[in-house]
Parts: structure tokens; C-alpha cells; sequence
């Protein structure tokens, strides 16, 4: 079109951008079966990223207009207690959630896989706190903490004090923690499950050959063949612990003083007080480390699947 | 003879250990529906009475009086239904694209889905919160369905299935002189039901129990989802425990009939990507 008085120049480029402009315009249909999810992709993820990377720079307060402090909400951040002491709970609730989680999921799954019958009966009930909203499962479970609730009746008949499990900030977030526990058993059990039923009969008829005991032919046989199924749930529960949101909010609203807040939490009571700029910085600290461990994920699930 | 009198006895204990497991499994969800029918006068009472004298549906209509419950219950369904429907047939066509069809920027394209797959919602809601106010969006139904389409997760699974579909049906629809469109719709959705049915209920589980978007994108009573509803009816000043738990059962009852209609494609649709078929 406008490249008439190139057409005879030397230029290498020309036909290439020719024949891609003519492949892009045989292309059409592909592209239209494409359209709406790169359009949704822009809109909802890629602006609202590159917007949230502005605002992270400025003191924005959602009332005054914005200005530009450059990375003061970074560091602000990095030197704030509040933040260390929610990256901390954070922490704290994906080791022991999944040590816990993973361990119990991990007895259930061999058990079950043992039976000779009910198999599908027990897989299905186990199941069924999975499908239990977690805002449901969060109000079952503040009832059943409450001060006069279930568990500590249950103490009382063996003579036992007590215990403020979502008011006493020792134990507050172990209480979450062992809700989520029971909440995503019945999930890992069945990864589980599925893993250990793909592990060839063989294999254990071979170490049985060989005189392993039990103890020896789960240590060798059943574990390596779990290998990709732990690196999994240990990924996908990293970064599902970083997102605990729901719990917290229903059962304890972060407190008592700041002892169950965690990140998301953070980023939600910060936006409440319109601190938009300095939660934007959070949100972006957040993507950052939510992105490292994904990387790490993807390296280790994905590129075997290829 | 003695390996398998040994054999049958640790079965024994698995199952008594399995059973024992089951009832502290369930027992908050019993604890609930017990909880349910019982008189608020109750609810503190102990020694725990598991099931109640008479079974008292007052609670149930006391929610409705306490709070819009239908209407939570109504905006639930519509958004829930309506986001898997839209997701489930964008990711089913783009995954054709991406796994079926040749076209300049491909790779490229599907690199992009993949890394806003490992960026979490949570990171990027605040300002999609300002920008989706900004629009006017807040309280209402394209506000709470809209930015939540999230098609990374469904395009990448929905892939993977297509590529073990084999070219020479398609191919010889395109000799037969069938549209793209029309393969697809007479061909290749017909082929790939069970990966759509997973990504349907993997988004329709996520939908109904989603409280943090929709937390933040509505403020009338009457726009909220029943997680929304729910948590804020809890945080009133006055906690009626037995109609909470009686909100909390209804708000239960559709994810169960639909786990119990189908329970192989539930377990597959939450599990999706975790277990290898």
C-alpha cells in the first residue's frame, strides 16, 4: 500500500511483513474464537496491573488527588511491623496447614485405598466439607469455637479449663488453621488416592521379592511414586495459604490485635481506611511473591506435562 | 491360612479407623443442621442434644424475615450461572484456537494466559476495584460478573483436552466445506463435553463461594451473594445463632444436591488440574 516506491528496494523486511499481514488476515476466524478472552485479559488483568503499579508510587487516598512519593510505600512497607507481623501469620498458616493438611490426607488416602469395599462411600463423604462454602464452613466453626460452644464442653467433661480459641491470640490462628485442615482434607485425600491407585501393582510385588517390609516398600515404592503429587499439593497449598481470606474475615476480622490478620487480609483492612496508594504498594508486594513460588511451580508441574 | 486371618484384622481396624474419622468429619455439618431447627434458648445447652425434640422450621423462615435472604439466594444463582456459562463457552472456543488452529502470534498469545494464571485475583482487585467504580459498575450485575471471568485456568485445561483430538475429523470437515464455526459447534463441543462439564463446575463452585470481590463490589443489602450475606448477617449486632445456621444449611443445599446428582464430575471439576486422567 503506501510501500509502492520501496517495492523495488532492497529492503528485507517488506515481504516478510507481507506474507505475515496476509497470514493475519487469513487468520480471521481464529482470531474471533480468541476475541473476548484477550479483550477480558486487557481489561480486567493487564490495565488494572499496570494501573496498580502507578498507583503504588503515589499517596493516593482516593479523595485528594494523587502524588507522586516514588517508592515510600515500599519502604514504608518493609519496615512496617503490621506487615511483618501478617507475612509471618501468613507463613505460619501454610507450614502448619499443610504439614497438618497433607499428613492426615496423606493416612486417610492409604487407608482407603486399602479397602476392598465402601472405597467410593468413604471417598465421597470425605468429600463433602470440600464442597462446603468456606464462609459456611467459617460460621459452623465459630459457633462450634464459641466461649459456651462444643469444644469447650467437651473440655469441661474431662475436667478441662477453657480454651478462647478464636480470643486467645496464641491459639487464634491454630483454630483457623485447623478449620482449613478439615475443610481441604477431603481435597489432598483424593490426590492422593488418585496418585497411589497409578502406582503399578508390580512394584510392590517386586520389593515383596526382594524382603522389603511394609515400612520399607512404602518408604521406596509408594513415596517416590507420590513425588509429583506432593510437589503439587505443597505448591498449590503455598500459594491457597497465601490467599486465606474468607476465615479470617468471618471468624476472627484479623484480630485479636492483629493476631490472625494475614496478607490479603491486609490489603483488605488497608483499602477499608482508602489507604489506595499504599495498598496498591501491598497488592504489588503481594504479585511478587505470589508469582515467585508460581514460577517455581510451573518449572516443576507443567513442563512435565510437555 | 495365617497371612490372611492377619490381612482381614488390619482391614478390620482400617475400617473402624475410617468410620471413627467419618463421624468427626461430618460432625460440624451435623452440628449445624441440628443447630438449625433448634429454639435459640437451645443453642447453648449441654449436655449437646445432636437431634432436636421436633423438628422447628421457625428459623428457617425467621431468615428470611431477619434478612433479603431470597434475594442473596436469587443473585447467587444468577451470577453463579451466568459466570459459568460465559466462561465455559469463551474458554471452549479460545482452547480450540489455541489448540487446533495456525494463526501468527499463537505462542505468543498463549504465553500471556499463562502468566495472568500465576497472578492471583487478590493482587490486582484493589485497582480493578477504582476502575470498575469509575464505570459505575458498583451494585450491579455486570460489576460482580464481569471482571470475575477469568479465562486463563479454563483455556489452559479446556487445551489440553483438545490437543489429543485428532486432526482428520476436523480436517475433514473443512474438505466437506463446513465454516469454523459449525465445526466447532457440530463437532468439536460434542467431542469435549467432559472437559467442559469439569470447567462448568470447577467455575460454578468457585462463583458460589466467592465472598471477596463480591464483598467489595456491592453495598446494597440487595445486590449482595449469600457468602456476603451471610458474613455480614453474622457480624450484626445481635448474633441469632440458629437462623445463621439455618441460612448457612440453604446456602449449602445447592453444591450438595449437585455433588450428589454427580458426584464423579464434581470430584473431577474441583480437582481439575491436580489429578491426571
Amino acid at each position: 500500500m503506501s510501500g509502492n516506491s520501496m517495492v523495488g528496494s532492497e529492503n528485507k523486511f517488506l515481504p516478510k511483513f507481507r506474507s505475515l499481514a496476509k497470514e493475519v488476515r487469513k487468520s480471521k476466524e481464529a482470531y474471533l474464537f480468541i476475541l473476548i478472552p484477550v479483550a477480558l485479559l486487557i481489561v480486567f488483568s493487564l490495565i488494572p496491573m499496570i494501573y496498580g503499579f502507578l498507583m503504588s508510587f503515589t499517596n493516593w487516598n482516593g479523595l485528594q488527588p494523587a502524588k507522586f512519593i516514588g517508592i515510600e510505600n515500599y519502604t514504608k512497607i518493609l519496615q512496617n511491623k503490621d506487615f511483618h507481623k501478617a507475612l509471618l501469620n501468613t507463613v505460619k498458616f501454610a507450614i502448619v496447614s499443610l504439614i497438618g493438611g497433607m499428613g492426615l490426607a496423606l493416612i486417610l488416602a492409604l487407608a482407603i485405598d486399602k479397602l476392598t469395599r465402601f472405597q467410593s462411600f468413604f471417598k465421597v463423604t470425605y468429600f463433602i466439607p470440600v464442597i462446603t462454602p468456606m464462609v459456611v464452613v467459617s460460621l459452623v466453626w465459630t459457633l462450634i469455637y464459641n466461649e459456651k460452644g462444643l469444644l469447650n464442653y467437651f473440655l469441661g467433661s474431662f475436667g478441662l479449663d477453657s480454651v478462647g480459641w478464636l480470643t486467645d491470640k496464641r491459639i487464634a490462628m491454630y483454630s483457623i488453621i485447623a478449620t482449613s485442615v478439615w475443610q481441604g482434607l477431603g481435597f489432598s485425600m483424593i490426590v492422593f488416592l488418585a496418585a497411589l491407585q497409578k502406582i503399578p501393582e508390580h512394584l510392590y510385588e517386586a520389593a515383596k521379592i526382594d524382603g522389603a517390609n511394609a515400612f520399607q516398600s512404602f518408604r521406596n515404592v509408594t513415596i517416590p511414586g507420590l513425588k509429583d503429587t506432593l510437589a503439587f499439593l505443597l505448591i498449590y497449598g503455598v500459594i491457597g495459604a497465601f490467599n486465606v481470606f474468607d476465615q479470617i474475615y468471618v471468624m476472627t476480622n484479623g484480630g485479636p490485635v492483629k493476631a490472625t490478620e494475614t496478607i490479603v487480609f491486609q490489603i483488605f483492612s488497608n483499602f477499608r481506611y482508602l489507604k489506595l496508594g499504599y495498598t496498591s504498594a501491598l497488592s504489588y508486594v503481594f504479585l511478587f511473591m505470589l508469582l515467585i513460588i508460581s514460577l517455581i511451580q510451573f518449572k516443576v508441574i507443567y513442563k512435565k506435562e510437555e | 491360612m495365617g497371612e490372611f486371618r492377619k490381612k482381614k484384622i488390619s482391614l478390620f481396624f482400617i475400617y473402624l479407623f475410617l468410620s471413627a474419622g467419618l463421624i468427626l468429619n461430618l460432625a460440624p455439618l451435623a452440628w449445624m443442621l441440628s443447630t438449625s431447627f433448634k429454639p435459640g434458648s437451645e443453642v447453648f445447652r449441654f449436655p449437646p442434644k445432636w437431634i432436636p425434640d421436633s423438628l422447628d422450621w421457625t428459623n428457617y423462615k425467621k431468615v428470611f424475615s431477619m434478612i433479603p435472604f431470597e434475594r442473596y439466594y436469587i443473585n447467587s444463582i444468577v451470577v453463579a450461572i451466568l459466570l459459568t456459562g460465559v466462561t465455559v463457552l469463551l474458554c471452549t472456543m479460545a482452547g480450540y484456537a489455541f489448540a487446533k488452529m495456525k494463526f501468527p502470534g499463537k505462542n505468543g498469545l498463549f504465553m500471556l494466559f499463562l502468566i495472568t494464571l500465576m497472578i492471583p485475583f487478590q493482587a490486582t482487585m484493589i485497582p480493578l476495584f477504582r476502575m470498575v467504580s469509575s464505570f459505575g459498575w458498583i451494585d450491579t450485575y455486570q460489576g460482580l460478573i464481569l471482571p470475575q471471568i477469568s479465562t486463563a485456568f479454563g483455556i489452559f485445561l479446556i487445551r489440553q483436552f483438545m490437543l489429543s483430538m485428532p486432526d482428520a475429523i476436523l480436517e475433514a470437515a473443512t474438505i466437506d466445506g463446513s465454516t469454523q464455526l459449525r465445526t466447532f459447534w457440530k463437532i468439536v463441543v460434542p467431542m469435549n463435553r467432559g472437559a467442559m462439564a469439569t470447567l462448568a463446575i470447577f467455575t460454578f463452585n468457585t462463583a458460589w463461594n466467592n465472598l471477596l470481590w463480591p464483598l467489595l463490589v456491592t453495598n446494597r443489602e440487595q445486590m449482595r451473594t449469600l457468602p456476603v450475606g451471610m458474613a455480614l448477617f453474622r457480624s450484626s449486632r445481635d448474633i441469632d445463632w440458629t437462623a445463621i445456621m439455618a441460612g448457612s444449611v440453604m446456602s449449602l443445599i445447592p453444591m450438595i444436591i449437585l455433588f450428589l446428582l454427580m458426584q464423579k464430575q464434581f470430584i473431577r471439576g474441583i480437582t481439575a488440574g491436580a489429578v491426571k486422567e
